[in-house]
């Protein structure tokens, strides 16, 4: 049996956050508590991609177990059941309650400790986090567990038991075949979004529960490396004039008109 | 107070009802569900049609196949139509088929959709030879499709938007036909309009359903009727819908967006069968 | 304790002189790490700021290696341990981004990517960058040392002037053997329209009604000798191609001038676009995020505008 361990990150859904909620900013807090949570869109793809290889696994005799895994105070049901519901076998929720979010080392390091006690074949993650833009969470793990990353992953498939990896850096595509335990760090990977479940992969596993184990206190003991000082509104850096006009006709040839101007 | 008497223009018709499958991401699914078979059963009890949407608007839904399915609710035939999206892989477009000629659904609404990135979408390659040059797949394609691999199977209607410039609409219009389509709905009607004028001339053999909104949500509805509505004023569905059926008393109607609670008893449904 | 700045063999002049504008407001000597042997890096034409006293230069440690960069941060890591250095200071970029935290994290310091600020004060260190999806600037402390961090910040002025006597020492790191993986192949991704240097760009986003819109937009692109770029959201439809994606994980435009029709402004995206120098911005929504980031803004529907563009154009055709 294969075992890859997903670490995903629930996250606010920005995309959806309108312009006038950043206004409850304070220096702290962005305010957006009411927002959804989502699965970070990185880790989607690194979650999409387990469910993938464990499909090619399916086909032949060497089965995949998939855990997937995230830090927090809690993690709601919706978001639970649909792993369960697109074929996660086991999630796992390390319950801590002092926030994660800036504390690249930390996540890693408490990572570090579930995987001591458990065995994976491979870790999947998100490369970057759209929250906390650290990117350090896979390197970091992978300095602490001692084994190879394998960075700006675009897609991997599950081959003769091996996992076949392709890179995209800058403008090179990089294909190898992987001979030992690895971390994955998917970015801008072809499938973007983890599949829906249907209604009645949903149905089946509204009873489902997942495991929960409390953080060591010790890492909270341990000082940050980074100490979030500030928020403050991303500025608008240009004042935007509007072209007016009786019709689009007359808006475009305005437009034309100052687009072409040298 | 019983407020049917004050809108005799609504009530003992034949209406065609809008009902969306509950949302993907629902937090309270079992209860979503369980309204959308109350809304369901009460919509065919009453002898309306119940129009089941296909991801309305981009948001995503459960597909009403499933949810059929797994509510094991009835399907009457003439009393469920069944939108389709081109945002489908070929094998679902084929199971939601399949699966309607099984429950005797036989109106089909196929528009090519809002979609979504997280949504499959059909491709020429995969349809065969339906495409006539062009590279992306729309309700014409589509409903091509489903009369080649379907034949007279299937009641197929087509979208008609009286907010996009005449010429365009009109073209795309006759190719619907041409590759089709049996019955056209409209966007959500709010005044009397011209271009609609004209296609329910030009297509007066054809059943055209006008769409009624039935929301107070203004901006929703300037996001159905894709341009931007004043918001000064308020806006009176009822009052909206009376008027429509003035203006065009030819017409079926389709109400979006009912709200169940407050608007339904007004319909005074007293029908023991649909007519389309 | 001393600085220095890394050196990477994909950047540019341009990158390099941002940095030693970013060094500007900090105390202390600073050493040059070179890594590699790109052409500009040779000392006729090498201008550097006087607070900078040292170069080391790295041979044979190939930042093209594609998969892995243990042997490099570990060897690295040594090195600005030996030295002492307090402060690591690179331009952001690919590699950059993967192999400074590697290396901070095998000497436990604090770290941080694309930062957008640097500021000394009492002998500690404050960063500020972009983060929820680049919505937010936050301002952080980096608390423990070495301060190891990356910037986007680029400056095409060169103020320094040519320093010719600068000890120069020279550092080979021996070849390991990476037997983790195997078939290793790459390919060249061809980048076909030259978006990223491109004077005038052409962005379709979602708003512009699938496939059909694209391409019309892609139309006018050609009769306005602009390149066409595109949102996430088309990406993942599958109507444009990955390369076109314009934003903070695609390609980062800087126009003369930019036209976007039918986007929401999503600050990923905005990064992307905001180097231009003039950006028209084209959404139906008077209250869309995009035209916070534009010079110049029509409420209207997308199709509209472009149907009409391409009237206007249409003179101009063939």
């Amino acid at each position: 049996m294969i075992r890859i361990l997903i670490c995903f990150a629930v996250v606010h859904d920005t995309e959806n956050v309108l312009k006038s909620d950043w206004e409850n900013l304070t220096s702290q807090n962005p305010g957006i508590e009411h927002s959804n949570m989502i699965i970070d869109t990185y880790d989607e793809s690194a979650l999409e991609y387990a469910l993938q290889c464990k499909e090619m696994a399916s086909k032949v005799t060497c089965p995949i177990h998939l855990t997937a895994l995230t830090i927090g105070q809690s993690l709601s049901a919706t978001i639970y059941q649909n792993l369960f519901a697109v074929g996660i076998d086991r999630v796992v929720l390390l319950k801590e309650k002092a926030p994660v979010s800036f504390c690249p080392s930390r996540i890693s390091r408490i990572i570090h400790k579930f995987t001591c006690d458990e065995r994976f074949d491979a870790i999947f993650m998100g490369q970057q986090n759209s929250i906390t833009c650290n990117g350090q969470t896979g390197i970091r793990l992978s300095n602490l567990l001692n084994v190879p990353l394998i960075s700006y992953v675009n897609d991997v498939v599950f081959i003769n038991n091996k996992f076949h990896v392709k890179t995209k850096k800058r403008l090179q595509y990089t294909r190898a075949v992987i001979e030992q335990p690895a971390i994955y760090c998917f970015f801008n990977a072809e499938r973007s979004y983890l599949r829906m479940a249907t209604l009645r992969e949903k149905l089946k596993v509204q009873s489902r529960e997942i495991d929960v184990f409390d953080v060591d206190k010790t890492f909270d003991q341990q000082e940050n490396e980074i100490n979030l000082i500030s928020l403050s509104y991303n500025p608008v850096t240009r004042n935007c004039q509007f072209i007016n006009g009786q019709n689009a006709g007359e808006k475009a040839q305005v437009l034309l008109s100052l687009f072409m101007k040298d | 107070m019983d407020t049917r008497n004050s809108h005799p223009q609504v009530r003992n018709r034949t209406y065609f009802i809008e009902i969306l499958p509950p949302k993907i991401d629902s937090d309270k699914l079992l209860d979503d569900l369980d309204l959308f078979s109350q809304k369901y059963n009460r919509v065919l009890k009453s002898g309306f049609c119940a129009c089941l949407t296909d991801n309305a608007m981009g948001k995503l839904s459960y597909q009403p196949i499933e949810v059929i399915q797994e509510l094991e609710l009835n399907s009457k035939p003439d009393q469920v139509m069944i939108h389709l999206t081109t945002f489908h892989t070929l094998t679902q477009i084929h199971e939601i088929l399949d699966f309607c000629l099984d429950r005797n659904i036989f109106n089909l609404l196929v528009v090519t959709g809002d979609g979504s990135p997280r949504l499959p979408k059909l491709s020429l390659t995969d349809m065969g030879a339906v495409g006539s040059g062009k590279k992306n797949v729309t309700s014409v394609e589509l409903v091509k499709y489903i009369h080649l691999k379907y034949p007279s199977k299937f009641n197929l209607g087509v979208a008609f938007n009286p907010y996009e410039p005449f010429a365009g609409e009109f073209a795309k219009m006759e190719a619907k036909v041409a590759a089709g389509a049996s019955f056209i709905v409209t966007q959500p009607i709010l005044a009397k309009n011209e271009n609609l004028d004209v296609l329910l001339a030009k297509y007066a053999d054809m059943p055209v359903i006008l769409d009624a909104w039935m929301s107070k949500n203004i901006h929703l509805l300037s996001e159905a009727v894709g341009h931007l509505l004043s918001e000064d004023g308020a806006y009176d569905p009822i009052a909206n819908l009376e008027a429509i059926h003035k203006w065009y008393p030819q017409c079926k109607i389709c109400l979006t967006q009912l709200n169940f609670k407050a608007q339904f008893h007004l319909l005074d449904p007293d029908m023991t069968s649909f007519e389309w | 304790m001393s600085r220095t700045i890394l050196v990477l063999p994909n950047d540019d002049l341009e990158n390099i002189n941002g940095l030693f504008e970013i060094i500007e407001n900090i105390g202390g000597a600073f050493d040059l790490i070179l890594i590699g042997d790109s052409g500009y890096l040779q000392e006729s034409n090498f201008k550097v700021p006087d607070k900078i006293q040292s170069i080391h230069h790295f041979h044979d440690l190939s930042m093209s290696q594609p998969l892995g960069f243990g042997r490099y941060s570990k060897s690295l890591a040594e090195f600005i341990k030996q030295q002492s250095y307090s402060l690591v200071i690179s331009s952001a970029n690919e590699d950059s981004n993967v192999l400074l935290p590697s290396v901070s994290t095998v000497l436990d310091g604090s770290c941080m990517t694309d930062i957008t600020s640097l500021n000394e004060k009492a002998d500690r260190f404050y960063v500020t960058r972009f983060v929820y999806n680049m919505n937010i600037i936050a301002e952080f402390e980096l608390c423990r040392r070495p301060v190891i961090v990356s910037t986007s910040h680029r400056s095409s002025t060169s103020k320094w002037v040519p320093i010719k006597f600068l000890k120069k020492t020279n550092h080979f790191f021996p070849a390991t053997d990476e037997n983790w993986f195997s078939g290793l192949e790459s390919e060249t991704i061809t980048e076909v329209d030259g978006l990223r240097n491109a004077k005038k760009v052409l962005v379709a986003g979602r708003g512009v009604s699938g496939k059909k819109g694209y391409d019309k937009v892609a139309e006018i692109s050609k009769l306005l000798n602009a390149k066409t770029g595109t949102t996430r959201p088309l990406v993942q439809e599958g109507i444009a191609a990955n390369h076109e994606m314009v934003g903070s994980s695609g390609v980062i435009v800087s126009p003369e001038k930019c036209l976007i029709f039918g986007s929401s402004g999503a600050a990923p995206f905005a990064f992307g676009i905001d180097k231009s120098q003039i950006i028209f911005g084209v959404n139906n929504d008077p209250e869309s995020q995009l035209f916070r980031f534009c010079d110049y803004g029509i409420i209207d529907d997308c199709s509209l505008i472009i149907s009409e563009l391409l009237k206007l154009l249409q003179p101009f055709n063939g």
